[in-house]
């Protein structure tokens, strides 16, 4: 646990008031209202996400749950909320796949190692959407035309520098024998303003998940060429994954239950099983698969191993578009 | 006149009682999380969210819209009476609205804000319902380069007013500027003068800022002069009231012109905030009277309320259309939608034409409900304002602070809104002018982000924001906007030197 | 108590230091405009310097301002009221640190409307109680936005 003046601050003033009744009521859980910090804008996807599941919650332990966003910092802020929460069970948070590189690109020292990671809740699966009466009518068009374009000559969109989407693009490149950094990347604050850039012909690509991109392929304004997850999604019968077209390549966004470290062990059991209750769920489940969102649940040393794999692969990817700080 | 149909059965889709109730509801929630500062429509609706998985999506939407509705209306109240804007978007309506309820004009002032902004809101269902195909193309034509060209007109139509000095108005205008880079710059990635500050990183809350400036810089300012609430006459007199409906036709060139804009910048989207600047600042250069703006004009409050609401109203569509939400109200709405397993786009319009056309349906009854629950809540502040200040005073001092509480949920913000406080005192005193740091935090943001973006794309050419017809056309209307009091005071500069002799400073 | 003069240099200081800072802050990161525009120092950089150059001039001219510079613009009576409400503000903030936000306001309440405004026992005691728990219906029950709370809740059971 990182030590800063506000912990020991906390610490000392909570001291004196360790005295019968919070030892008493250490053995029950919960005995108050639940708080799930959510690090992105209320209504982005892993506010909704948490939303869906924590009414599920609410259910499972007859408890208020209280979704708080606290936004800021590409996620620093959030994730550095729900690492320095009291860890009495009563606190957890919806990490996203960002906070496994913030060491990496100097924005914060928090890392899979600052938390109590409890399992990844949801997949989302990149895509490669197009302008749909651009040049390109399938992916195979978009492939040849990238790769015999000059390197930064097609931009790509879908989140800021060095965000999921941002590496999704990169590792597909890479995968087709081209640069991380062949599409330049135009930073963006999200999956709509994006969309949006691609639509007005600003930007060429957009990497992130379709699921956002359901309303303008709709109307017609965009297509999506192709996907990133492991199979096709429902949505879009028709739009083949990059292992179908020979590209080893598969990139699916994550949304994940992480907890303040060292909450005591019985408590921790109990917060666990209700999450995976809450998870399972068939109302919450459906509410997701209708929105095109992946359920997952997977034990914390699953979870612990899939974080240190992933890090490593944007580790990689980040050093070579150039973006590593520390 | 196909939509004209659709219109008449969403009507009767929502005028039913249990529709009706849920409006009268939405409203109430909306007018309190409005007139509290720090809370504002999207915490209301985001509240209202986990209830409505239950409800059908008419009934839902209407409840959230209306919300929406209610916190327009509420925040402009706060404004007025206290000077303390409880939205963001209704910052604006201070600059005009508190001066006429100084001077006894409280009445009237609310009257106007309510009715004109109840106008332009219904201006903006107008233009949803009978030119939906043709805005949401209008929408698909922006970029970076046109946002950074919206955000720069927004800027250049207020700024260039010159009330206060030169020099300090340029000092405001960087402060602000400065201060919006704080934190996370989103293009490299980078943290900005955050110094290693942890509470830095979150950036500073513009939110926090206008709490301090405005409220508890307005506390300082009335104590240090010893007087009480100035704004001692708020009853609300049904005679002025209607006299003052009676005076709004007058001004259907401000309520047209601020409706405009305001519907541009909810569908492109710029926000209703940035829609309520611009419309002030055009108003204040168009207008006869402009030099009386900010002494209590009440073209000063129309113009900002008409185009808040509007914008507020017209950025339902692109958000129903295409899945882009138009102000961070919008983009809740956005997720409750899909949470109710509705999918924005245009197919929404054909195969739930019953939920489009009802909500579209709603937004007309709504804010003409909103209107009038609005007048009714007038006579309740009245009340505060009758209550002695010893008292009133420090409570509204606890409401700014529990306020720049909710904004992030940070303890360091409640010294930033002390400190800012002071310094919106000393601004006062030195005639360095609040409103252009105000906007120049609220745009500085988007502004930089959009600018650096098209730079990108255009590998660092400014030309971009002259490649387009459109692009071109809105960056060179700003760069006029911002010559012409130039040209206009030497113009009369050089007159006065014409018939003068040259005068002695 | 206060003179323009006074005031209007406190200022200047105040707007030199910002400029400073976001100088210093900018040169953290590349100033310049690179092939992809603007980089992340660029405005910063920028904008400390017009702050800069701004306060010095508006200070030399404050310094050469004359009798509207020796003016007040605080009389010891309002600056002595001025304190009087910024003091127990900033000790108000200062306990909602340490022991939250309900605590906190009761206190500061209390002390206001009983020491400064010299109200009767039983209307400090309702506004300085009621304040707090409206505030907790509204903003715990109603909203469910969760304020800052300190060791009293804690001890309750409440946080």
């Amino acid at each position: 646990m990182t030590l800063n003046r506000r912990n020991v601050l906390a610490a000392g003033l909570a001291a004196p008031t360790l005295a019968m009744p919070s030892i008493v009521r250490a053995q029950a859980w919960p005995t108050r209202p639940l708080t799930v910090i959510v690090p992105w804008a209320a209504g982005g996807g892993a506010d909704t996400v948490t939303r869906m599941i924590a009414a599920g919650i609410e259910q499972e332990i007859r408890q208020t749950v209280n979704v708080v966003n606290r936004t800021g910092g590409n996620g620093v802020v959030g994730h550095s909320a729900i690492a320095t929460a009291a860890a009495d069970g009563h606190t957890i948070g919806t990490g996203t796949s960002e906070f496994v590189n913030f060491r990496l690109l100097g924005q914060a020292d928090l890392g899979a190692n600052s938390f109590d990671l409890i399992s990844r809740i949801s997949l989302i699966p990149a895509g490669v959407t197009v302008k749909a009466d651009g040049p390109w009518r399938d992916f195979a068009a978009f492939a040849a035309a990238l790769k015999e374009g000059r390197k930064g000559q097609y931009t790509g969109s879908g989140v800021g520098t060095g965000g999921a989407w941002h590496l999704a693009a990169a590792g597909m490149t890479k995968a087709m024998g081209l640069e991380a950094d062949r599409i330049r990347w135009i930073p963006s604050q999200g999956g709509a303003p994006a969309l949006q850039d691609l639509v007005a012909g600003g930007v060429s690509v957009f990497t992130g998940s379709p699921v956002e991109a359901k309303a303008l392929a709709d109307a017609n304004q965009v297509r999506v060429a192709a996907v990133m997850g492991s199979e096709r999604m429902a949505a879009y019968p028709n739009a083949p994954t990059l292992k179908e077209l020979g590209i080893d390549w598969t990139f699916e966004n994550w949304f994940a239950f992480l907890a303040p470290r060292n909450i005591p062990a019985p408590v921790r059991a109990r917060l666990v099983e209700a999450l995976e209750k809450a998870h399972a769920r068939p109302e919450v489940r459906k509410a997701m698969t209708d929105r095109g969102i992946v359920p997952i649940w997977e034990s914390s040393e699953a979870f612990a191993s899939f974080a240190s794999r992933t890090s490593d692969t944007a580790g990689g990817l980040l050093r070579d578009l150039g973006l590593v700080r520390s | 006149m196909a939509n004209f149909d659709a219109l008449m059965h969403g009507f009767a889709v929502a005028l039913t009682v249990h529709h009706v109730t849920l409006m009268v509801l939405g409203v109430l929630l909306g007018i309190l999380v409005g007139v509290l500062p720090g809370l504002g429509a999207p915490n209301g609706v985001t509240l209202l969210l986990p209830i409505t998985f239950s409800m059908d999506p008419v009934s839902a939407i209407i409840l959230l819209t209306s919300t929406y509705w209610g916190a327009l209306f509420g925040g402009s109240t706060t404004s007025i009476l206290f000077n303390i804007p409880g939205e963001p978007s209704s910052v604006a309506t201070t600059f005009d609205g508190y001066p006429m309820a100084r001077d006894g004009r409280a009445t009237e002032a609310l009257t106007f804000a309510f009715m004109s902004a109840g106008f332009g809101a219904l201006l903006g269902v107008v233009v949803i319902t009978l030119l939906s195909g043709f805005v949401t193309g209008f929408a698909l034509r922006f970029g970076p380069a046109e946002y950074f060209s919206v955000y720069l007109l927004a800027f250049c139509s207020f700024i260039a007013f010159g009330s206060g000095p030169p020099l300090k108005t340029i000092v405001s205008i960087a402060l602000g500027f400065s201060f919006a880079t704080v934190g996370m710059d989103s293009v490299s990635g980078a943290m900005r003068l955050t110094f290693d500050f942890n509470d830095m990183i979150r950036g500073i809350s513009f939110l926090v800022v206008v709490i301090g400036l405005f409220g508890i810089g307005e506390m300082l300012l009335t104590l240090e002069e010893g007087v009480s609430f100035k704004s001692a006459d708020a009853r609300i007199r049904p005679r002025a009231v209607l006299s003052a409906i009676a005076r709004l036709p007058r001004y259907w060139v401000t309520m047209l012109r601020g409706s405009a804009v305001g519907i541009w910048m909810g569908i492109t989207p710029g926000g209703p905030t940035a829609a309520s600047f611009m419309s002030y600042g055009l108003a204040k250069r168009m207008s006869k009277r402009g030099a009386h703006f900010g002494k209590g004009e009440p073209e000063g409050v129309i113009a900002p309320e008409t185009a808040d609401h509007a914008a507020g109203t017209a950025a339902m569509l692109p958000m129903l259309a295409l899945g882009i939400p138009g102000s961070a109200t919008a983009a809740v709405m956005l997720g409750g939608l899909m949470i109710w397993g509705l999918n924005p786009g245009p197919m929404l319009f054909i195969e739930r034409a019953d939920f489009v056309w009802g909500m579209i349906a709603s937004m007309y009854l709504g804010n003409v409900i909103g209107v009038i629950l609005v007048l009714a809540t007038v006579p309740l502040f009245a009340a505060m304002l009758s209550i002695p200040f010893t008292i009133i005073g420090p409570v509204i001092v606890t409401v700014c602070i529990v306020g720049a509480w909710t904004v992030a949920g940070a303890p360091f913000d409640l010294w930033l809104a002390v400190v800012f406080g002071l310094a919106g005192w000393a601004m006062k005193k030195l005639d360095y002018p609040i409103a252009p740091l105000i906007l120049a935090m609220v745009i500085g943001d988007r502004a930089e982000d959009a600018f650096r973006q098209s730079m990108i794309m255009s590998h660092g050419s400014i030309t971009v924001l002259w490649s387009k017809p459109l692009v071109g056309t809105i960056s060179t209307l700003a760069l006029v906007l911002l010559a012409s009091p130039f040209i206009a005071a030497l113009r009369r500069s050089l007159r006065a030197r014409e018939q003068l002799p040259p005068a002695q400073e | 108590m206060l003179s323009r003069m006074q005031l209007e240099l406190a200022a200047v200081a105040v707007v030199f230091v910002l400029g400073s800072l976001a100088v210093i802050g900018a040169l953290e990161h590349e100033i310049g405009w690179a092939s992809d525009g603007p980089q992340a120092g660029y405005f910063p950089f920028r904008l400390g310097i017009i702050l800069i150059v701004a306060s010095l001039v508006i200070g030399a001219q404050a310094l050469a301002s004359g009798a509207r510079g020796r003016e007040l613009v605080l009389s010891r009576e309002s600056g002595r009221r001025m304190i009087g409400f910024f003091l127990p503000l900033v000790g108000y903030v200062a306990i909602a640190q340490v022991l939250g936000l309900y605590v906190a306001t009761a206190l500061y309440l209390g002390f206001v409307l009983r020491a400064m405004g010299r109200h009767g026992w039983q209307a400090t005691a309702g506004v300085a109680l009621g304040v707090p728990l409206a505030s907790w219906m509204l903003f715990e029950v109603w909203f469910t936005v969760p304020l800052l709370k300190g060791p009293l809740e804690r001890w309750l059971g409440l946080a």
